[in-house]
């Protein structure tokens, strides 16, 4: 990012304005606006109604600190914000002093005092919004709701909408250097979702992967942008000048070495699980519009397999489905590509530190590349 | 241009500030109490937060915001992590901090983060006022030595540092009477990893969605940015050296000191330990990828043996009774 071209690009297009007026429009709080949509209530007649959500700069760095400053225990927050449309629009993030969020249902009771505080006490300083979700944290296992969760979330759709569920992983945006984020809405009870599309595949830990499967099809995913105001962009822009050395000198491999190690335990788990599944079940194999994820174990019964295959695949698969149900093993090895590739980059920052700090080579000697500038070491 | 850079940049932060300091409060003694002062970057955006939010709902041109600091300070080193909004009525064009709020906010900031505390506070402007002096003395009933941050928006577009100052207080004596001055800190910004990657996250991302190819694409140009930035410093200090070399600027022996300090620290590391340590991790990563290459294979040749299974048995319904199925079959 060059920040002179950057600059001179900005104000060559722009009056130089600390607050543009319709980037940062959003910032005004329109209370009249905000209690009429509340009246009207256009989501309770559309399960789907919202489908996305727009967090501050301010919210998700906040969030995320918030989220890491928890380590491995489950922190949550509240989020203040006001709709637009179909899209939820989350301003600010307040933390709440409860913590391991994934043992009981309404943790948020417990808190209710210091929220009703502070929400008198920001009402005094200018913020107006009201809360309009809540976030959490699951450190080192994804984003996704849990059963607890699910209902937490349910009962607050129910008396409190509207409403918007927000997880945030903080082990895995460090590891793979981006947030990791997701924001939720259940369905109402006993409600069937008729569109049985595939969800994006997630790496989800062996322990909890039975409360993932169980729970999955009772919300769905909104999508989440980001905004920032004016003069947050400037801010970042001049920040940049200043943490760029941060970039260089945080290693991700050794920051992350616990929570890697615990992946790889855990990939080997499910490969455990994997191959007994494969030697254990049918010779059932699994092909579009079939059944279950087993398949002929690769040794053992070839030789078995050919007989009962045929009866088993008798049924005429119905042929417009495109559900595709991932064996346990390509699951796994979606998993370990994941660890690989986040392992490769903490490796590739520490050759490049190594091979400008360390190195000192004259200018002679540049043709060497920097594969081969390795063995020597 | 070149020279311009050379002159901005060699002299960064100090008290030989750029624009003209006529603020009557601020003392032009050197500081030297020692304090180093780390601001997140958290701090930074809430204040541009609070201040955008002020400005678009009272609609005036250059309102008034006064909040708080609070961090850790361990010392004489001091970390500013967050920030809050303060309540305050102007009463006869003098600001009174409402001190209940005040009260009221802290006691919840503890109980949400029990390791920070009130460090100091902050407002908008381009300079410290006599006004900033009284506000600063009700600070004090707080902390006895509070910092006081002074982000000015509208230099932020035309400078290339960031327009905030952090200033501490000291009593100095002028004619007799005890005044209290506001001198200038020194201050650097510092990061952990999760914010880092939010602030870089947010930075970097429009309005819309950039939707990247691949993961390595994003970190390999997250680090080629960074490096960049490193090699545009060392570019500029090698320009110094020349035009000190040619004498067309006069040497500044602290400069060249720090040149040579540089210098001398390559290379960093060079010990057979940290050699031995390098190769065991790139042995560690090599193996957890070949691992999942083997994985992989492994995977392959499984959904291969399958398909290849239904395409064999998928005969046999056919009823033509070719018991061929095991002709065809690698036994493994």
């Amino acid at each position: 990012m060059d920040s002179d071209i950057a600059r001179k690009t900005f104000e060559f297009s722009n009056n130089i304005v600390t607050v543009d007026p319709t980037q940062d429009l959003i910032y005004r709080y329109d209370t009249e606006e905000q209690s009429q949509v509340n009246q009207e209530k256009p989501w309770t007649k559309d399960v789907h109604y919202f489908t996305k959500v727009k967090i501050s700069a301010v919210a998700l760095i906040k969030m995320v600190m918030h989220a890491r400053s928890g380590g491995s225990i489950e922190v949550m927050g509240l989020m203040q914000g006001k709709i637009d449309g179909n899209t939820m629009i989350i301003m600010d993030a307040f933390a709440l002093p409860v913590e391991g969020t994934e043992t009981r249902v309404n943790a948020q009771a417990e808190a209710y005092e210091y929220m009703v505080q502070y929400l008198t006490t920001i009402r005094q300083v200018g913020r107006l919004e009201n809360i309009v979700g809540w976030y959490h944290s699951h450190p080192g296992y994804g984003c996704w709701l849990s059963g607890i969760d699910v209902n937490t979330q349910m009962t607050n759709q129910q008396y409190q909408d509207p409403f918007v569920a927000v997880v945030i992983d903080p082990n895995r945006t460090v590891s793979a250097g981006k947030v990791e984020i997701g924001a939720f809405r259940t369905y109402p009870a006993g409600y069937k979702t008729p569109d049985d599309g595939p969800s994006e595949y997630q790496t989800i830990p062996l322990s909890k992967i039975e409360d993932f499967g169980v729970h999955c099809k009772q919300y769905y995913q909104l999508e989440i942008s980001h905004f920032k105001s004016t003069l947050d962009t400037h801010l970042l822009e001049l920040l940049w000048h200043k943490y760029w050395v941060n970039t260089l000198s945080q290693s991700s491999l050794i920051t992350n070495r616990d929570y890697s190690a615990e992946q790889i335990a855990d990939l080997v788990e499910k490969l455990d699980q994997a191959e007994t599944q494969l030697q254990q079940s049918g010779r059932v194999s699994s092909f579009p519009g079939g059944m279950g994820g087993s398949r002929g174990n690769v040794a053992s019964s070839q030789t078995v397999g050919g007989s009962s295959a045929g009866g088993a695949t008798a049924t005429a698969p119905p042929p417009e489905k495109k559900r595709v149900e991932e064996s346990p093993l390509s699951k796994v090895t979606k998993d370990s590509t994941k660890i690989t590739v986040e392992a490769a980059h903490g490796l590739i920052s520490q050759v490049l530190k190594n091979v400008l700090f360390n190195k000192p080579q004259p200018i002679v000697e540049q043709n060497k590349t920097e594969v081969e500038i390795l063995p020597d070491a | 241009m070149t020279t311009m850079e050379v002159n901005m940049d060699i002299v960064p932060d100090s008290e030989a500030a750029t624009q003209p300091q006529v603020s009557p409060v601020v003392s032009t003694a050197p500081n030297n109490s020692g304090l180093m002062v780390a601001l997140h970057p958290l701090t930074l955006l809430n204040i541009s937060d609070h201040f955008t939010r002020i400005k678009m709902q009272q609609q005036i041109q250059n309102p008034q915001v006064i909040g708080a600091l609070v961090g850790i300070q361990t010392g004489r080193d001091v970390e500013i992590s967050n920030s809050y909004e303060l309540d305050f009525d102007t009463i006869d064009g003098k600001v009174q901090i409402n001190h209940e709020y005040f009260i009221t906010k802290q006691e919840q900031f503890r109980q949400v983060f029990p390791q920070f505390d009130f460090l100091g506070w902050y407002t908008m402007g381009p300079f410290p006022t006599e006004a900033d002096i009284e506000i600063h003395k009700q600070m004090i009933e707080f902390n006895e030595s509070p910092l006081f941050l002074q982000m000015n928006p509208f230099e932020m577009v035309t400078s290339k540092n960031l327009p905030i100052t952090v200033y501490e207080s000291i009593i100095d004596i002028i004619d007799g009477q005890a005044h209290t001055l506001f001198i200038k800190s020194q201050y650097k910004i510092e990061t952990g990893e999760a914010e880092r990657i939010a602030v870089d996250h947010v930075a970097h991302t429009t309005l819309g969605e950039g939707g990247e190819g691949s993961s390595l694409i994003a970190h390999l140009t997250t680090q080629r940015n960074a490096i960049q930035m490193l090699h545009t410093r060392i570019k500029l200090l090698h320009q110094y050296l020349d035009l000190t070399n040619s004498e067309k600027m006069p040497v500044d022996h602290d400069i060249l000191r720090q040149i040579a300090g540089l210098c001398n620290r390559m290379p960093t590391i060079d010990s057979a330990d940290f050699k031995q340590e390098f190769l065991t991790e790139y042995n560690d990563v090599l193996l957890t990828t070949y691992l999942a290459t083997i994985t992989k294979g492994t995977n392959s040749i499984n959904e291969l043996v399958d398909k290849f299974n239904i395409a064999n048995s998928t005969n046999r319904p056919g009823g033509r009774g070719r018991h061929q199925q095991h002709q065809g079959f690698p036994n493994f």
